[in-house]
């Protein structure tokens, strides 16, 4: 194949990127879930003939890049890419093939040009309610069963035709099956959209040209990522970093390790000597895990381009058999997420001093989902859903910034929490001292404390207590997540990492407490006027200014 | 020809250009003048655009200005020192913002800066509940503590937001009050007043920036007026509003916040016009300049309307014309990343140093380094502003940068960055539609700006769209959208609280009330009741649904059956914007809208003069311009040199002050009656 001029292949990845960008607006446009169209839970995208990620359109970073191995687990299952038809349309949300759990459902379609196949369009949104045991999701199950149904390699229309059969499992397995119906639809919709922008795409260029294209997008992809990786020495760089527990023993931290090998043009990820098992529900497959691998190296090598295949080609994870990150049925997986971010952590503080210049500091540890259930006096189950952003890390030119999530989510206002449900927020704050010291400092997390005015239930999951978020190169520790219950009669308790269903009384106060970032650099090289500001402004106290950072009282 | 009440004067001070549009109804007299804008001082870049029309003041009865000054505040981060003064417990609620992350594999990334640092954020003994009970009363010696601290710290404006505020003002008001009493100098804006909707951390920012840009606002308009005034100007000075209107200057130093989005909106106002002289009533008007485009799409007659956008990454919540602003214009830089990547943009070289062949620095090559490479921009024309074009410079950027590490010709390397530029674009105008569940394919492009006739043609052939209308005088379109605007003040007021839904009589009384407050908003800027009027609207939702649609309401009583139309156009619009409605669910109203609208006289269009004295196509030259098809000899001419009825095929060009138009080979070009070019585009493929 002669290579492509090299303006077309700008046009043609152009042309590609704005269809998953039409996907994207279509699947946001015509959902009904507001995870989907307001939280932004989905990722939809673009694939070549062997299922390689040719575009996705921005939305989850978790997401990015996890499809493929949807595609190979339909793939396989229906026993090659030549069993696929023009027309079909797969779904799947097997959490021991791709995706974190059973809510995360893939819809997949094939694209055909002239007869062959060349493509896909997938839409992975994560659905309001699957089955399972608790409304709300449990964060401590034992087994998949408790967490909702399995559709693996189900096809929904075959050659253009709707299976009203997998319409009515569907149906009767969800506790809302008109919303999960119209995200279904919606998925669909996404899907058809995207064959069809693409079909136009290929009409434009013809068969030929775009295929040549397609394949220097992924070229081009792999060189910008070898640019950055070639600047890492090689050799074998290691770091840990541990999960509190599994919401069922709470006394056993669950390892998680990681030893980055950097060669001439690979970097493998060996995550041997992470834990082995648990009884609760922090696992993951071996597919996202090695795609969560692969998001944190794009942060680190391309982190301004659109993810495509290319990116991702020189990384290689290596998985032990026996390993949270290798889930078997029936393991329970809702939360398995806890894991791998805090693998994200793991890896770029074991590449800090091989690529001091592409990595921050640990992050406060991300996922902080909290739930707080209420019975109103009408008999209504109202439920609050909440996830905190906390600190960053801070990296080798600025420090990290406080209060933020990942990706485009939003938390909820408090004056529409406060007409929803049945709280007071007493307080709204950063977190003073949360960040890890150094010459550039962590970010710092929030305190939020909801005042609850009737009786409540709390399901919440705010890790990383046991090994709190760190330093790099000889920056501090940050202060960790976690839930406090702040008593009528003043008294605080501080909850277990992990609860579900713990009961909070009218008058009670929860207090959210998210961490901070790591730091970066020796604290006694920051800027003197950086730590008068930050004290005048009371992020940091009085007393780290004085001893972390030795700036003299009477100087202050 | 003395008639005062008939000459206006509309003033766009752009960050790059300043544009002046008079225009003397009694004489159907239009003139336009370009000048560079004076960043440390832009009232001087007014006052030279006013001596190049040779303009006498006293002649004119009204001044329609938009402004730049609040965005470049922003921008430069040169505002006033700001206090916050809210709810205690609640002082990190700017900073803490809504926690999003845009740039989503970005490790280092940083939100905007608050523009109120934490030292100045403080608390108040208050509270009120979301129905707008009073759970604690203001503190009034909280209140005297915090703003003498505040003041002791130079601070010379305050923001006053508190929780629920949007619900019972009462607690913000009486802050306010206190810090009249105590501090009188002190320049003091109040959510309320500005954003008077749910959302706490949109609220406080809309007041904090209203805040952040009052005392350099009035000390702009002041300085304007006084300038205006020195030269024997006597009558009113009305200001752009982000919402399509204007309101008197007066008003505008005190809400400048209003103003902050208003520049490119008088283009769709502009817009809005044309839709209507040319009775095509779906149009998207197109407006690209240096640095950037903005588009935004007019739907039967009516620029649609959007109630949140951002300054610089700071939430502005008012209502405003929906505008989209994409980081694509004619100093968007062309480089090669990876091996044999080729990039055009987000980058650009804006005016300084400018592209390579402004010979001001610049070294990169942008997009109009490649238009003039392929000769599309003339080398001696020099833009306004007296910037020559140096071709060699051009064609160095592009060899070097581009054209030998991708191993092909300047040409070739220069026709590619200008066609990846316009895909860009060209997929910004999709996504800009069908995210309304509108089709592209049903729209006509008005194209203006000073680089945007000569991209549109391809853009719209790009994505389908049949006709391109380049106005008269496109690089100064958006002085003349400023002399069709009317005075326009909304209100807004949250009904949803309390799980109570409004009877119809409530609703009816509310809406009067909110009617009458429009209204006398009006007349206090001056406006004739006669020629007054009210529009209402509502936002409504699906009972458990998070987003709203606003759903103009017709005239006449509020009965039964208008509510049963409002449910049924509710549905209709849902359906459109979602792809599906839900008829059967029970609707809820969120908020209530009332805009007061204050009539002027527009200008209609201009109507150019009689045709050149042959009426013949006279070409000032022919030159050669690069196509993909090939080089192609080109008639150029010059744009007062049209007629009505005129017919010419492309290739063609049409020069005139400010901008170039390009009809490519196989599009065809005429002259509409009222000297708007119109271009068809033959079909893709």
């Amino acid at each position: 194949m002669t290579k492509p001029d090299p303006i077309t292949v700008e046009i043609v990845r152009n042309a590609i990127l704005s269809c998953a960008n039409e996907m994207k607006i279509d699947l946001r446009r015509t959902s009904y879930n507001p995870i989907i169209n307001e939280m932004n839970d989905f990722s939809v995208g673009i694939f070549n003939e062997r299922a390689e990620t040719l575009a996705q359109a921005p939305g989850l970073p978790e997401f990015v890049c996890d499809i493929p191995s949807a595609i190979h687990s339909v793939v396989g299952d229906i026993g090659g890419f030549d069993k696929f038809r023009d027309g079909d349309i797969y779904l799947t949300n097997d959490p021991y093939a791709n995706t974190f759990h059973v809510h995360d459902v893939n819809a997949i379609k094939p694209i055909f040009f002239a007869g062959e196949l060349v493509g896909f369009s997938c839409a992975r949104a994560h659905w309001h309610d699957i089955g399972g045991a608790s409304a709300a999701g449990s964060l401590t199950a034992t087994e998949v069963f408790q967490e909702g149904i399995i559709l693996r390699s189900v096809g929904l229309y075959r050659e253009g035709v709707l299976n009203e059969d997998v319409m009515r499992v569907i149906r009767e397995n969800t506790r809302l099956p008109d919303a999960v119906v119209g995200d279904l639809r919606a998925q669909v919709g996404c899907c058809n959209v995207g064959a069809l922008r693409l079909v136009t795409v290929i009409e434009r260029f013809g068969p030929e040209v775009y295929r040549a294209c397609a394949e220097q997008i992924l070229a081009d992809g792999e060189l910008q990522a070898l640019d950055a990786l070639n600047a890492v020495p090689d050799g074998a760089y290691s770091a840990e970093s541990c999960v509190d527990n599994d919401g069922i023993d709470l006394d056993t931290p669950l390892a998680i390790k990681a030893r980055v090998i950097k060669t001439a043009d690979q970097l493998i990820i060996d995550l041997t000597g992470s834990a082995e098992e648990c009884t609760g529900p922090i696992y993951s497959n071996t597919n996202t895990t090695r795609s969560m691998c692969r998001l944190i190296f794009k942060m680190m090598t391309t982190p301004t381009e659109p993810a495509n295949e290319g990116h991702f080609r020189m990384v290689d994870v290596i998985i032990p058999e026996k390993s949270i990150f290798n889930a078997k049925k029936p393991k329970a997986t809702l939360p398995g997420f806890f894991a791998l971010e805090t693998l994200e952590d793991v890896v770029k503080r074991a590449l800090s001093s091989a690529m001091p210049e592409r990595v921050n500091a640990d992050d406060y540890g991300r996922c902080t989902p909290a739930h707080i259930k209420f019975i109103a006096p009408d008999g209504q189950y109202l439920i609050l859903a909440d996830t905190e952003g906390g600190g960053w890390g801070a990296n080798h030119a600025d420090d990290g910034e406080h209060a933020m999530l990942f990706g485009e989510v939003r938390v909820i206002p408090i004056e529409i929490m406060e007409m929803r449900y049945p709280v007071r927020l007493r307080q709204y704050t950063l977190r003073q001292d949360s960040g890890g010291v150094g010459r550039f400092q962590g970010g710092l997390g929030v305190i939020k404390d909801y005042e609850c005015l009737i009786d409540a239930q709390l399901n919440g999951g705010f890790d990383r207590q046991v090994c709190p978020p760190q330093g790099i190169l000889g920056g501090g520790e940050a202060l960790s997540n976690r839930m406090v219950i702040k008593k009528t009669d003043g008294s605080e308790l501080l909850l277990p990492s992990k609860v579900t269903d713990y009961p909070v009384s009218a008058g009670e106060v929860i207090s959210f407490q998210t961490g901070g970032g790591g730091g970066y650099g020796d604290p006694l090289e920051r800027d003197a006027r950086h730590v008068r500001r930050d004290l005048r402004q009371g992020l940091i106290s009085r007393e780290r200014a004085n001893s972390d950072y030795d700036l003299s009282v009477s100087e202050a | 020809m003395t008639d005062k009440k008939s000459k206006r004067l509309g003033i766009d001070v752009g960050g790059t250009y300043t544009d002046l549009v008079f225009f003397d109804e009694a004489s159907k007299d239009m003139r336009m003048a370009k000048t560079p804008s004076t960043p440390g001082n832009l009232v001087e870049g007014v006052i030279n655009g006013i001596m190049a029309l040779g303009l006498d003041l006293s002649t004119v009865q009204l001044v329609v200005h938009g402004t730049t000054m609040g965005v470049n505040t922003v921008i430069q981060q040169n505002g006033a020192k700001t206090g916050l003064l809210t709810t205690a417990g609640f002082e990190d609620v700017l900073e803490i913002g809504t926690m999003s992350k845009p740039e989503m594999y970005n490790l280092f990334y940083r939100k905007p800066r608050p523009l109120v640092s934490r030292d100045h954020r403080l608390g108040i003994s208050e509270r009120m509940t979301y129905e707008g009970e009073v759970l604690v009363a203001v503190d009034a010696e909280d209140v005297r503590t915090q703003a003498r601290s505040l003041v002791d710290d130079g601070v010379t404006a305050v923001a006053v937001a508190t929780l629920h505020s949007y619900a019972n003002p009462e607690n913000e008001i009486e802050i306010a009050r206190i810090l009249k009493e105590e501090f009188p100098d002190l320049n003091v804006s109040v959510s309320h007043e500005i954003s008077n909707l749910r959302r706490e951390f949109e609220r406080t920012s809309t007041a904090v920036l209203n805040a952040y840009i009052a005392p350099p606002a009035r000390a702009y308009f002041e300085h304007l007026r006084s300038e205006l005034y020195a030269r024997g100007f006597d009558g009113a000075i009305f200001i752009m509003k982000s919402n399509g209107g204007v309101m008197e200057v007066l008003t505008a130093s005190r809400t400048p916040a209003h103003t902050l989005l208003s520049g490119p909106v008088a283009g769709s106002i502009a817009g809005k016009t044309l839709s209507a002289v040319t009775a095509k009533p779906n149009v998207i008007t197109f407006d690209m300049g240096g640095t950037s485009c903005d588009i935004s799409v007019i739907l039967e007659g009516e620029p649609e309307a959007a109630f949140e956008s951002q300054v610089e990454g700071y939430p502005i919540m008012t209502p405003m014309v929906r505008i989209t602003y994409l980081g694509a214009g004619g100093g968007s830089i062309a480089k090669i990343i990876g091996e044999r990547s080729l990039r055009v943009g987000p980058e650009s070289a804006g005016a300084d140093p400018g592209p390579a062949c402004y010979n001001q620095g610049g070294e990169l090559p942008t997009v109009t380094d490649a238009n003039l490479i392929l000769g599309r921009l003339d080398p001696q024309s020099a833009l306004a502003g007296g910037i020559a074009l140096d071709r060699d410079l051009a064609a160095a950027a592009i060899k070097t940068h581009v054209a030998d590490r991708l191993g092909m010709s300047v040409k070739d390397a220069a026709l590619g960055i200008v066609e990846i530029g316009c895909v860009k674009m060209a997929y910004a105008i999709r996504e800009v539609t069908i995210e309304q569940g509108l089709d592209p394919r049903d729209f006509t492009l008005i194209s203006f700006g000073g680089a945007g006739p000569m991209h549109t043609p391809f853009i719209a052939s790009m994505v389908g769209i049949r006709q391109v209308i380049v106005p008269w005088s496109p690089g100064t379109l958006c002085g003349w959208g400023m002399l069709n605007t009317d005075l326009r003040h909304d209100v807004v007021q949250v009904v949803d609280y309390g799980g109570r839904q409004l009877n119809q009589s409530e609703l009816a009384d509310l809406f009067a009330r909110l009617e009458a407050q429009g209204r006398a908003a009006l007349i206090d800027q001056g406006v004739d009741a006669t020629r007054l009027f009210t529009n209402r609207s509502i936002d409504m939702r699906y009972k458990g649904q998070e987003h709203t649609l606003t759903i103009p309401l017709a005239g006449g009583p509020i009965d039964a059956e208008m509510l049963s139309n409002l449910q049924l156009m509710y549905n209709q619009t849902h359906e459109r914007k979602y792809a599906h409605a839900s008829p059967d669910e029970p609707v809820e109203f969120v908020n209530i809208r009332a805009e007061a609208v204050g009539e002027l006289d527009k200008p209609g269009l201009y109507m150019p003069k009689a045709a050149s004295a042959n009426g013949a196509k006279a070409a000032i030259e022919t030159r050669l311009v690069t196509f993909k098809e090939g080089d192609l000899p080109t008639d150029v001419y010059g744009r007062e040199q049209l007629e009505p009825g005129m017919k010419i095929d492309g290739p063609a060009i049409v020069t005139e002050v400010g901008a170039t138009t390009l009809v490519p080979p196989a599009f065809a070009l005429s002259v509409d009656d009222y000297g708007n070019l119109i271009i068809d585009v033959p079909e893709a493929g």
